[in-house]
């Protein structure tokens, strides 16, 4: 199916034209946007997946190739779908530079995605870089402009790193594409290994938001329009961590196990995982600015989530992908639920926002809903995560265990603070005039019944994620001969 | 036998879309409350009963089943907790006449988490109804109440930690003993005594700090003061009667058999550590939860130390090992529950007519709510553990129990908590009831029909049990004879004890009294002429206060009741001090955390940490 590169090249030239289209912008996004979805769906249900493309003939590993497997098409869901959703948010009108950004990032984040080529990812993580650093600065306030400055520095920085890794690669492996790299990897003694790993990791994480490289992620999510908060928290973030799994787990590593080789880096991942969490979860507790209380908490669900793809067990991988699912469904509705109460109470301060629960009881309800499955409650999503992850850790060695412990006792925080804002929302308080109309707690509550659906009866998304496991434990079959079909 | 937990889950939605209709939701909730009692007692002997839902999902490589099943104990509490909730669900319709929230949704996903808890048939199922149990109650404690939060926060970090370490324990378990059936894993764990002496330990542990920070055990027992003082008063009559034996439940059907089934040294010839462990920390929660009690001003923080003290008492009947001291403290988590439902429910009615909850500014109700007094004068006379009332039996029964094991300094620490707790029982009395009633309260009316029936109804309860304690101990003796404990079942009327000749029969008890109450009955119809008082005659003798100066409001003795009692024990509680401790754990973690939002606020420093960072990685991943 070579039309999979109408992903990537629809909204490419949507944003050539969104230069010149000042008023019709928002529609095309629109049709751009939704176009995307229905592909990727059409790609869903067609039955051809996994496939692979070479893209102008080149056959891999002497081209690009663009390829869709299970994991491919269950991350293109996501960013698709997180991409429409936010573009609901955008109530007002948007200058044409908004919509161009959009459309790139739209572009890169599907790139990322698709692409089964090591240069390529690196391409498309730049055009993201910038694509979000434009956004970030729409407001053209200090606050927004510093706040993008540091995203674009600390970006930039890790893309050395990271083009510095591609090209010891390159040298030492002499191939560019994954499944080449995958299959060869072998043949790297362990001090390259180490280097390489280290170079690409250091510029994996600034998108991953662990500490210490994610000094960026409060600034950026206050200073940014709350459309752009969406599209920082479900396609960016998205996009990094099909990243993480794609190129630490299936290309520098044996079947999703960081190999013998590398496996005191993934030590070091799992301490600066649980030091995220803690960091993440004690800077939101005296937090008022509803905002920063969800950054902070991004930061500290990715924590847990790297915390789960490292301790090299397939059953915490299982628990670290609801970590993601939870956390990807709790913050859209927890974005949304902000944006709606602080247009009504003026003010991002969610002591500001008292009472407006009662008033507005769907998207307080829903809020609750998206906290307590962040906080592990059982009957709901991320339980099922939390379960899987703290018991398989357990079994391991002593850095897991001190790490679970901390993980645990960061969820109590969470669960305090989380409940508190809860608490606010219900509270008697006086409201003004009402300002929201109640299309607004549709979607909330939609998105909050699929956390309590997967959260009673966790069968179907089971069967989900033990596909894409599958294919993780199978590297070779699954993934390497789609490319590289043995002659 | 799942509708029981499908009904209060329905219940529970159906309120919280009508909620706005007061008289709509807690009619739905007192039906609900009356089905699930019917369907409970219908549910009685069929101990065979299970319902198990297969899921897909894997853990530790096999499929997990959740589970319910009927067994004994959990149907024993069940039970006992549904027949008093019904009461207070008929005190609730008329006390949230005028109420502002709207507890009951909350209150109703209570219940249903509630009778999940009692009903789990594995771990899996019991944690998750553990901790919804966990979060929605703190919804209900602050129910829209702002001033609730600081108790309800403080309450939350703890029932979140337990439920943290009781997460870890089970997953332990699990892995170790390959199973999470709750009676399966309790026989392999035994087994796992000897293979792994420190896992057992650590699960072990972690299990029963779990059990006491929900039933209020030393040193997790600040909580209840806390938040008693602050919740709507009726859902509070349920948390403090039945909420509050969730940590016991689980004591009883997993810790206890697992503890007595080790083979440890004895010390002193009398129980091994564990047993002391347990027996101590009761020993400890009964004593101070009854001396901070007798220095409280605020009615609710008073009774929530004495439901501390009480849970001390059920720890040490555990603690004894014997089998009549078990039975004991099944009898006693019944007992308490229907006292501490009486007491708390007098309580709500004092608040629903005057507003007030600080004893010294209460005072002479007597007169003006009959009814509340009589129900709390019984209420306490059954937590003094007085005959013919029921909290007699139970602790006659444990400590006889600690008696025949030896355990001497058990012993003289529950006595000593039982006797102290009359000392503030009867403050509470006086300074509620009896005494001078203060110009602002005297249009205070009787509370209405709809609260008083109910109250009259705990009374006949507490009479019933106290006299007949077969309506409660066939049913105790019946579960535990088919769990496989050997017991005698037990008759209607006596209680038996495992010294020769150690038995009471309550009814010749019961006579006795009313014995008592006929003639003194009869030397009040055929006496002199009596002649009627003004009300501030019962404690001035006769005396006319106004010539001294003081007029009779100020004479009254209610503020500051035991003051050299207090100083006596005020350097010991200034010194050590659990809340300040666990109060001092959280302000750490909010000092800590503007540090960090600096951290993130600056506009410098980034790329220095992303060196560090990358430091960080080559110092662990290549050089190490």
């Amino acid at each position: 199916m070579n039309s999979i590169v109408f992903l990537v090249v629809i909204p490419i030239i949507a944003a050539f034209l969104s230069l010149f289209l000042g008023k019709v912008n928002k529609l095309i996004a629109y049709i751009v946007t939704i176009f995307n979805l229905s592909f990727s769906v059409v790609v869903l249900v067609s039955g051809k997946i996994p496939f692979n493309v070479a893209i102008g003939g080149w056959r891999a590993p002497y081209g690009i190739n663009f390829v869709v497997t299970d994991i491919t098409i269950f991350f293109l869901l996501l960013i698709n779908v997180a991409a429409v959703l936010s573009l609901t948010t955008i109530k007002e009108h948007m200058e044409y530079q908004f919509y161009a950004f959009y459309f790139i990032l739209l572009a890169a984040t599907n790139g990322m995605v698709l692409t089964g080529d090591i240069f390529n990812f690196y391409l498309f993580t730049e055009l993201t870089t910038f694509a979000i650093g434009g956004l970030v600065a729409y407001k053209r306030d200090r606050l927004a402009t510093g706040a993008s400055l540091k995203y674009l520095i600390l970006s930039s920085t890790a893309s050395i790193f990271s083009l510095a890794a591609i090209g010891l690669i390159y040298k030492t492996l002499g191939t560019l594409n994954f499944a080449d790299i995958a299959s060869k990897i072998s043949n790297l003694n362990k001090a390259s290994l180490s280097l390489i790993l280290i170079l690409f990791i250091s510029s994996m994480l600034v998108e991953l938001k662990i500490f210490p490289f994610n000094l960026w992620v409060v600034k950026a999510y206050d200073a940014s329009i709350p459309a752009v908060n969406l599209f920082l928290h479900g396609m960016v973030s998205t996009a990094g961590v099909y990243g993480a799994i794609r190129i630490l787990l299936m290309v520098f590593s044996k079947n999703g196990v960081m190999s013998d080789q590398s496996s005191n880096i993934a030590n070091i991942l799992i301490l600066l995982a649980f030091i995220t969490v803690m960091i993440g979860e004690i800077g939101a507790l005296t937090e008022k600015n509803l905002i920063k209380v969800l950054a902070f908490s991004s930061m500290a669900q990715l924590g847990i989530f790297l915390f789960g793809i490292s301790l090299g067990n397939y059953e915490a991988l299982k628990g670290a992908f609801y970590i993601v699912i939870s956390n990807y469904f709790a913050k859209l509705i927890m974005f949304i639920v902000a944006k709606n109460y602080s247009v009504v109470a003026g003010s991002r301060n969610y002591n500001a926002m008292k009472g407006l629960g009662r008033k507005y009881p769907g998207l307080a309800i829903a809020f609750t809903i998206s906290a307590l499955s962040l906080m592990g409650m059982p009957f709901f999503a991320g339980f099922w995560g939390k379960l899987s992850i703290v018991g398989n850790a357990l079994l391991m060695d002593k850095i897991a265990i001190t790490g679970v412990i901390i993980i645990l006792i960061s969820s109590v925080i969470e669960g305090v603070y989380y409940l508190r804002i809860s608490h606010t929302f219900f509270s008697d308080g006086n409201i003004q005039d009402t300002k929201l109309s109640r299309i607004n707690c549709v979607l909330p509550i939609i998105l909050a019944a699929v956390i309590l659906i997967i959260g009673i009866y966790p069968n179907s998304i089971e069967n989900i994620i033990w596909t894409m496991i599958n294919e993780i434990q199978n590297t070779p079959e699954k993934y390497i001969q789609v490319i590289l079909p043995l002659k | 036998m799942v509708e029981i937990l499908l009904v209060p889950l329905i219940t529970a939605v159906i309120s919280a879309i009508f909620i706005k209709n007061k008289r709509l939701v807690w009619f739905l909730f007192l039906i609900s409350n009356g089905y699930i009692l019917y369907k409970l007692y219908s549910l009685y002997g069929k101990w065979d009963l299970t319902y198990i839902l297969n899921t897909d999902y894997q853990i530790f490589g096999a499929k997990l089943s959740l589970g319910l099943s009927n067994n004994p104990l959990g149907w024993y509490f069940a039970f006992f907790s549904a027949v008093v909730t019904l009461v207070i669900a008929i005190f609730s319709i008329g006390f949230n006449t005028n109420s502002k929230g709207n507890v009951a949704p909350i209150w109703m996903l209570i219940i249903f988490a509630n009778l999940g808890i009692f009903y789990a048939a594995d771990w899996i199922t019991f944690f998750m109804m553990w901790e919804l149990m966990g979060w929605t109650s703190f919804f209900a404690i602050t129910n829209g109440n702002t001033k609730a939060l600081d108790g309800a926060k403080y309450y939350l970090a703890l029932s979140l930690l337990g439920g943290s370490s009781m997460l870890i324990a089970i997953l332990l378990l699990g892995a170790y003993t390959k199973t999470f059936i709750i009676i399966t894993s309790a026989y392999r764990l035994i087994q796992l005594f000897n293979l792994a002496e420190g896992v057992f330990t650590t699960i072990l542990l972690l299990f029963i700090m779990a059990f006491f920070i929900k039933s209020a055990i030393f040193p997790f027992y600040m909580w209840p003061s806390k938040v008693y003082a602050v919740g709507p008063e009726d859902y509070i009559a349920f948390m403090s009667s039945v909420m509050i034996k969730y940590g016991i439940y689980p004591m009883a059907i997993f810790i206890v058999p697992v503890i007595g089934n080790l083979q440890l040294p004895k010390i002193f010839n009398a129980g091994n550590w564990m047993q002391y462990f347990i027996g101590y920390l009761g020993a400890l929660s009964a004593v101070v939860g009854t001396l901070l009690a007798m220095f409280q001003t605020d009615m609710k923080k008073l009774f929530a130390y004495s439901s501390v003290a009480n849970m001390g008492y059920i720890l040490l009947g555990f603690a004894s090992m014997s089998i009549v001291g078990f039975e004991g403290s099944l009898f006693h988590v019944v007992n308490h529950i229907v006292l501490k439902a009486a007491i708390f429910l007098s309580l709500a009615a004092v608040v629903y007519r005057t507003g007030e909850s600080e004893m010294h500014k209460l005072g002479g109700l007597v007169y003006k709510m009959p009814i509340t007094f009589l129900t709390f004068l019984f209420g306490i006379i059954a937590a003094a553990g007085i005959p013919p009332l029921n909290g007699f039996g139970s602790k006659w029964m444990i400590i006889q129990a600690l008696m025949e094991k030896k355990m001497v300094v058990l012993v003289i620490s529950m006595v000593f908590a039982s006797t102290g707790a009359f000392m503030y029982l009867f403050r509470a009395l006086v300074s509620i009831f009896l005494g001078q009633l203060p110009e602002r309260y005297k249009d205070v009316k009787e509370v209405p029909y709809t609260m008083s029936i109910p109250m009259i109804i705990m009374m006949g309860l507490m009479l019933l049990i106290g006299v007949v304690p077969g309506v409660v101990m066939k049913p105790l003796t019946i579960a535990l004879d088919a769990l496989g404990y050997k017991v005698d079942i037990a008759t209607w009327t006596t209680l038996s004890s495992s010294f020769k000749n150690a038995t009471i029969d309550l009814k010749i008890v019961f006579y006795m009294f009313a014995m008592g109450i006929v003639v003194a009955a009869l030397m009040y119809l055929f006496g002199n002429k009596s002649e009627t008082v003004p009300q501030h005659d019962n404690y001035t003798a006769g005396e006319n206060p106004i010539e001294w100066g003081v007029d009779a409001d100020k004479f009254n003795y209610s503020y500051s009741f035991y003051q050299p009692f207090k100083e006596m024990f005020d350097p010991l509680f200034e010194r050590i001090s659990i809340d300040r401790f666990f109060s001092s754990i959280g302000k750490n973690f909010e000092y800590i955390s503007p540090t960090i939002q600096g951290l993130y606020k600056r506009g410098e420093g980034a790329v220095l940490l992303f060196s560090i960072g990358v430091l960080l990685l080559i110092l662990g991943g290549w050089i190490l």
